[in-house]
């Protein structure tokens, strides 16, 4: 027992030891570029990213500029990634949940060759089919339009699947005592079976949340006009062959990242209880 | 649980609420129809969290929809005035679209125009504006294209306008060599925005202090001579070696009377001249006349910081790169010399050589295509525009005419002529009948042929030190299999 | 509350005729209202949103990329070409050069992105350590970072001058100054750092998510019976996190081989030096867009999805999911 003792606290300072060498390589870029916030966005075309702290190079002005108004368009991108990503979740998590149910509570022919089909369009990359895609959108008029940025997305295939081994963990019984009550299909999902899969909306919330918030390529396609365009889009915009706007740049990265871990910490206790319950069982 | 989330999507809504309030007036675009259909979805979906968070989201997306007007609508209030969409990918240009407008509408008070300008990121626009010309739909009136990306434009059935009637009444004044850049088979389809000549700029204040004279530098021998002498004084870099760009060395290519095609037009970049011009530069950089830069390009960042703080002394770049030294390089303010760039021997012709740069283009199937036309030139092309584009953005003026205009030139009140210790246009003049071109540059090869040097030779050879024909060779495989068909 | 769902769900969702016109053909309606309530009509009406969107913004677009795969596509003018994409591309040093990266990286993130995160999942799940929230929240937040600001803030990390912090790292420990993203190797390296620092939290959770599925009294007994940390995790958490292990892989084949924005920030753009950082998408990114050679990158998509789908299709075969969906 006594021996047993003493390989605890070595690996558990071992075990420290890697935590904290894995946290400072995660934590060292994030802090680096909250101090740049802090610094001339020419200081950071002279001496790229670092973590000398010069107070009397250290200062405001980004922040200022932030919220004084000169900002403007970054707010408007901020809001309309706010507005898309809320969009974009609520109408992934609902179609997705309705598409799971189908798979799982029903018997129909062909179910399983449709079910392998939405494992395997969850394996295709997107870039592929993104060039056409544009040709596509723009033919049907549907190009610098939200609707375009959200449709190829109205049904994401991982999250199919996830809801779907979730859904098979409810007793049938639940169904079949819906339907004895006189409720109809569709009244049994959405009164029974939805509030039931609530601690799985967060797990998969949080995983569309933060692939809607961050999507670049695409919307970069489909949106034109700059008043539409979505945090990552924008802040690219200031990236130009035609001279930097770092200011904007390192100060909007920093708070465009804020929102998202918001949402992260708010549901950090459902995402692993849900990632869990759906998680993959072979 | 379900607090959470309903004051969380509740949290949200306020936000973006409060956010449109921070935009209104300014928000545009209009939302179209399909984001309120959206935000009906949205609010179903949501519907746990209660009535007033989902009444606040939809008055949010009215309130943006209501709030009209495109922030970059510039020109006439007149509701008859010719509308032109204009798509660019810096912002820069949308200051001087203004004023253009505002010249133009001042001067043709028959025909007033109106121009909503988008900036759009740099690959996204020229990307956005094939597919749109392709399909034909989606294009805007009239769009700024990059010349490393304008032959992949005049391919196929040209989407472009022709503009050389429009562009008559100014051809005369215009350095031929930028309009030939962006015209193909004697048809003008894009105007150019400056002459982007190449010439040298010496930090006159570093030099000086390492005994170097300027103004004796008269040859490649004789820069090849001071930049060694220079090194050895003071242990720093002198000109400056790129191998993300091209410039430099189709400036010497021009002067050697090379190009990347032979005289069949067929690609030939293992030619002798190419690796002649290839030698030159790296006998120069053995001689620490050149040195490469830092982040591989002059023209970005760490290019600007090395210059800077002192690194470099010399460098071999087109002229418009006085906006860059005025914005980012204020530590060389009244040290910087503009000088024509060495020659070979008496009988070099080419004294300067157009590189960057963009075109002004018209889209054919446009229906305002004709004033839109009309306007571009003026805007691109007349001497107004030649003084807007030198005054406000740095930019060597395309009509010459301008060039010998005391009220430019001598002008107290340039930032450009202020910074620098002599004038440019002094330079410019003096070179004016040798800017050339090479062929190549107007092939739709060239957009290739410039991304393999670019990415590869250069890299190969000034930074890994390989074989300069064994690079060239493989480097023309590669093209002849690209254009195989 | 729970009225609303319904409410809804008829007036929005399913917008049949059914709600809308009234009485003029009630009849059919009625008849189809009875076919819409059925218990054979729900599954299909419950797919239905999801293969219309599959079909329309997936398949229709994959098929036209499979057709100009087989064209020379310019403006207005699409010939049929036969097989010229395919050959051509057989011959294309620079695509061999993006196939060779693109595996490179994808094994490279193979090697540490699965058994560190496993390791990491397990002594978490251990307890031996106490606070382990706070490290399971920092290591997920490069993850909620968008590729734009993770890849900016990496590209002014590895920056070349000495004061970048990469190049003060090195001094710190007596080296010099290193040209992070124009050499080769550590160009490669500085993408599998990105790579890393991006996904290590995710992968982790996986694992975490994996590990509570099993049951706690295999390690008790374990440890009654002796075993140590190491034999727990090579005689019980590794057996067992199979299916864990295999569905982490696949993301990851697939993240790899899919892989370009991460190199589009770090070099800012799509040009790196020596071609240190071009992917296959980087290259069919180049092809279509850069070169506008549609049909081209085409065939290049075409090839990729080929891979992807054989990859896959092997990982599902050999975790026996197609004999499973068959006996139930």
């Amino acid at each position: 027992m006594k021996k047993y003792g003493t390989s605890l606290a070595v690996r558990r300072m071992a075990s420290w030891l890697l935590f904290m060498m894995i946290a400072l390589f995660i934590m060292v870029p994030l802090y680096a570029l909250f101090l740049a916030t802090f610094k001339d966005g020419r200081d950071m075309i002279q001496y790229g990213l670092n973590l000398s702290l010069e107070w009397d190079r250290m200062h405001l002005k980004n922040y200022g500029m932030l919220f004084s108004g000169s900002a403007q368009r970054y707010w408007i991108w901020y809001r309309n990634s706010m507005l898309l990503t809320v969009a974009q979740v609520a109408i992934t998590l609902l179609i997705s949940a309705c598409v799971a149910y189908g798979f799982a509570a029903y018997e129909f022919p062909f179910k399983n060759l449709a079910f392998v089909f939405v494992l395997i369009i969850m394996s295709i990359p997107f870039e592929i089919l993104m060039l056409p895609l544009y040709q596509q959108i723009n033919d049907m008029k549907m190009s610098d339009t939200y609707t375009a940025v959200l449709v190829p997305f109205l049904a994401h295939a991982s999250t199919i699947f996830f809801f779907r081994q979730y859904i098979s963990g409810i007793p049938a019984q639940i169904r079949e005592a819906g339907r004895i009550d006189g409720a109809t299909e569709y009244g049994i999902f959405f009164k029974l079976i939805f509030p039931i899969m609530k601690p799985s909306f967060a797990a998969m919330a949080i995983m569309n949340g933060m692939n809607s918030w961050n999507n670049f390529l695409w919307p970069l396609l489909a949106l034109r006009s700059d008043t539409k365009y979505t945090l990552p889009i924008g802040l690219n915009t200031l990236i130009t062959p035609y001279g930097n706007n770092y200011d904007l740049l390192i100060v909007g990265s920093f708070f465009a990242i804020i929102p998202i871990v918001i949402l992260f910490l708010a549901f950090q206790k459902y995402f692993i209880e849900g990632m869990t319950a759906g998680a993959v069982k072979g | 649980m379900k607090k959470k989330l309903a004051l969380l999507i509740a949290g949200t809504m306020v936000m973006s609420a409060v956010l449109t309030g921070c935009g209104s007036g300014q928000t545009g675009g209009a939302p179209a129809a399909s984001d309120s259909q959206e935000a009906t979805a949205e609010s179903g979906a949501s519907g746990e969290a209660g009535d007033e968070p989902v009444e606040t989201e939809e008055a949010a997306a009215e309130e943006s929809s209501a709030s009209g007007e495109d922030v970059s609508a510039i020109g006439s209030d007149d509701p008859e005035a010719t509308e032109l969409e204009h798509w660019t990918f810096t912002e820069l240009f949308t200051a001087f679209y203004a004023d253009m407008v505002e010249q133009w509408n001042a001067e043709n008070p028959d025909k007033p125009i109106r121009i909503n300008v988008h900036v759009l990121p740099y690959d996204d626009m020229h990307n956005k504006l094939q597919i749109a010309l392709n399909s034909g739909t989606g294009a805007p009136d009239t769009v700024d294209i990059e010349v490393s990306r304008f032959s992949g434009f005049t391919e196929g059935d040209v989407q472009l306008m022709d503009m050389t009637e429009y562009a008559q009444p100014y051809k005369e004044y215009v350095v031929d060599s930028r309009l030939q850049l962006f015209s193909r088979d004697d048809k003008l389809y894009g105007c150019p925005t400056h002459v982007g000549a190449t010439v040298a700029f010496y930090n006159e204040k570093l030099l000086g202090d390492a005994g170097i004279d300027y103004t004796t530098i008269r040859t490649w021998d004789d820069f090849r001579e001071a930049g060694s002498k220079y090194y050895e004084a003071t242990g720093k870099a002198f000109g400056n070696l790129d191998t993300g760009t091209n410039m430099f060395f189709n400036l010497l290519l021009a002067q050697l009377g090379g190009d990347y095609l032979d005289e069949a037009g067929n690609i030939s970049v293992n030619n002798e001249k190419v690796a002649e011009a290839l030698q030159i530069m790296k006998d120069m950089q053995e001689a620490n006349a050149v040195s490469l830069v830092p982040g591989g390009n002059v023209d970005a960042d760490e290019g600007y910081a090395a210059y800077n703080s002192g690194e470099f002394a010399v460098m071999i770049m087109p002229l418009w790169m006085s906006n860059r030294f005025v914005n980012y390089m204020t530590d060389l303010d009244g040290q910087i010399a503009v000088a024509p760039v060495p020659v070979f021997d008496d009988s070099t012709t080419v004294l300067s050589a157009c590189n960057g740069g963009t075109g002004t283009a018209v889209v054919k199937t446009s229906e305002k295509a004709d004033i839109a036309a009309e306007f571009i030139t003026y805007a691109k092309l007349s001497e107004y525009a030649s003084i807007i584009q030198w005054d406000t953005l740095g930019n060597d003026p395309c009509n010459m005419s301008v060039w010998t205009d005391a009220s430019v030139t001598e002008n107290p009140d340039n930032r450009y002529l202020a910074y620098y210790t002599n004038n440019p246009f002094d330079t410019l003049n003096a070179v004016k009948d040798g800017i050339m071109i090479l062929d190549s540059q107007t092939t739709k090869y060239y957009p290739s042929i410039g991304n393999s040097f670019n990415t590869e030779v250069f890299n190969a050879v000034f930074e890994n030190g390989d074989d300069i024909q064994e690079i060239l060779d493989i480097v023309q495989d590669e093209l002849e299999n690209e254009f195989a068909y | 509350m729970e009225e609303r769902w319904v409410d809804w769900k008829q007036s929005t969702l399913f917008q049949n005729p059914v709600h809308e016109s009234g009485v003029e053909c009630f009849e059919t309606e009625e008849s189809m209202k009875k076919f819409f309530y059925s218990t054979k009509a729900a599954p299909f009406v419950f797919i239905c949103p999801f293969v219309l969107t599959v079909v329309v913004f997936w398949l229709l677009p994959i098929g036209k990329s499979v057709m100009m795969s087989f064209q020379n596509v310019l403006q207005g003018q699409d010939e049929w070409i036969g097989l010229r994409n395919y050959r051509q591309l057989l011959n294309d040093r620079v695509f061999r050069i993006a196939v060779g990266n693109t595996f490179k990286f994808t094994v490279g993130m193979l090697l540490l992105l699965i058994p560190l995160p496993m390791v990491l999942a397990c002594i978490i799940n251990s307890r031996i350590l106490k606070y382990t929230k706070i490290f399971k929240t920092i290591y997920f937040i490069p993850a909620l970072t968008s590729v734009v600001v993770a890849g900016t803030v990496f590209r002014l990390i590895f920056g070349e001058g000495d004061r970048a912090l990469m190049n003060q790292v090195l001094q710190f420990f007596g080296g010099e100054s290193v040209k992070w993203l124009r050499l080769r190797t550590t160009g490669y390296v500085a993408l599998l750092i990105l790579a890393c620092w991006r996904w290590i939290g995710v992968n982790m959770m996986y694992y975490i998510a994996g590990l509570q599925n099993i049951p706690a009294e295999l390690y008790e007994s374990a440890s009654i019976d002796g075993a140590n940390g190491f034999r727990q995790l090579v005689g019980i958490s590794i057996p067992l996190l199979k299916p864990t292990t295999t569905y982490v892989l696949t993301i990851s084949i697939n993240a790899g081989l899919s892989m370009f924005i991460e190199s589009y920030m770090l070099w800012k753009g799509n040009n790196s030096p020596g071609n240190t950082g071009l992917t296959i998408v980087g290259y069919l990114y180049r092809q279509g867009i850069e070169k506008n050679a549609m049909g081209y990158a085409s065939a290049v998509g075409i090839l990729l999805l080929l891979v992807v789908l054989a990859i896959n299709m092997t990982q599902l075969y050999l975790t026996g999911f197609f004999r499973k969906e068959e006996n139930v």
